[in-house]
């Protein structure tokens, strides 16, 4: 398969340039000219919220477009207590019949199938990781400075990094819900690749990833109002094809607000899957 | 506490089947599991705090009447962050101020749910779950 192939090359490289790298500094002072380059770039500015309201798929319809092809909405499976749906809300492929599995894969899950509809610790204030967290119903905005582009994330106040000074991954990363990302310009597409991610990340928030997952998002402004991310998990260890989908964000003319999931949470899920719900005045 | 007759009103029947649908795509932080959200009761009362706080806001509200009904119903609402957005805002409710609401109630019976609407002393209805397309029905007639 041709990307995974490409990934796979990608992942050689990545060994090889983390092995040189080792020493590089974690930072440097920017110029007066990587400023001036980012003023080339295309204008991401305002915040930007997932389409859970289903107003880009409203415009599709009204065009002709294909219904049914990935949507953002739905109860985020990374968080939802009780959401069955894919991270993000996004369907897979339009096939409905959930992501294809290596045989391999297959075989082990089984013999020990995961649960399905399994409940998420959102309502205990831990959030969803890579993907899901890019698909809450709240928005998110791009920081774009030399060599580093910070993505706010209203949503349980979440930050991303992606590295855009030519960095490779490291060698061997910590295993974490954002995972490590690095990306680079393709014309007006910022495409982004994260690797590194921990047990807690789900591939179609159902099924657990090998240490070789990557999920690669392509980025682009579409136009005045909207912005596309085509996200596509990588896995050759779980996935026979990988899996993309595409979700939609609205330009918002505001501002990321605060979101302190702790400051006053009723909400609780055990260890069953159990919702809990507080009627105590907390505050 | 007293089941709406659906009948009653059209626009707020519309409302509440909106309301029905999206309310299990509205919950970033979880599923909507403890509520029983394919009923909608109405309540009326005194306000007696609003707190304007993540994940959730939540208001308490004193119901007088006979002893099944009477008491302190919790009621957790959206965010303030979608609130906000919304036209809402930490002074919309206020201690003291006379509603009703309509709330999807829990399913175990407590005195508690989530709010789907309140209608201000002024008689304004303020929709709390979203609505179909982002109209603002406070807004609307």
């Amino acid at each position: 398969m041709q990307t995974a192939f490409k990934f796979a090359v990608a992942a050689g490289l990545v060994v090889v340039g983390a092995a040189m790298a080792a020493d590089a500094p974690k930072s440097r002072a920017p110029t007066a000219a990587d400023y001036a380059a980012l003023a080339k770039l295309p204008d991401w500015s305002g915040v930007w919220e997932p389409d859970w309201r289903g107003e880009h798929r409203a415009i599709e319809a009204r065009a002709g477009g294909a219904p049914g092809g990935a949507r953002v909405g739905g109860p985020p499976a990374g968080d939802a207590r009780g959401g069955s749906a894919p991270a993000g809300g996004a369907r897979f492929g339009g096939r409905g019949g959930g992501p294809q599995l290596t045989p391999e894969f297959q075989a082990k899950m089984a013999a020990n199938p995961p649960a399905r509809g399994g409940a998420g610790s959102g309502a205990n204030c831990v959030p969803p990781g890579l993907p899901g967290i890019m698909t809450q119903p709240y928005p998110i905005e791009f920081l774009i400075t030399p060599g580093k582009i910070g993505i706010l994330i209203e949503a349980y106040m979440q930050f991303r990094h992606v590295f855009t000074d030519g960095r490779p991954h490291p060698a061997d990363p910590d295993p974490t819900y954002m995972g490590h990302s690095i990306g680079h310009w393709e014309g007006d597409t910022l495409v982004v690749d994260s690797v590194g991610f921990n047990d807690s990340i789900k591939i179609g928030g159902r099924y657990p990833h090998s240490d070789q997952m990557h999920i690669v998002e392509r980025i682009r402004r579409v136009d005045k109002d909207w912005m596309q991310i085509q996200t596509t998990t990588i896995d050759p260890e779980v996935l026979a094809e990988p899996i993309t989908t595409t979700n939609w964000y609205k330009h918002l003319d505001d501002e990321i607000r605060e979101y302190i999931c702790l400051e006053n949470n009723h909400d609780s899920v055990d260890e069953n899957g159990q919702p809990g719900f507080s009627t105590e005045n907390q505050k | 506490m007293r089941a709406i007759n659906p009948f009653r009103n059209i626009h707020l029947l519309s409302a509440m089947i909106v309301a029905l649908l999206l309310a299990p795509y509205a919950l970033a932080h979880h599923s909507t599991a403890m509520f029983d959200m394919a009923k909608t009761v109405e309540i009326t009362g005194t306000i007696k705090e609003f707190q304007w706080t993540n994940p959730h806001t939540f208001t308490y509200v004193t119901v007088e009447g006979d002893a099944a009904v009477a008491g302190e119903y919790a009621l957790e609402g959206m965010s303030p962050n979608y609130l906000g957005r919304e036209g809402w805002s930490r002074h919309t409710l206020k201690p003291g101020d006379k509603v009703t609401l309509q709330v999807h109630p829990l399913k175990d019976g407590r005195k508690g749910g989530f709010m789907v609407s309140v209608t201000l002393p002024d008689g304004k209805v303020m929709y709390n779950l979203p609505v179909r397309g982002g109209v603002d029905p406070s807004k609307t007639p």
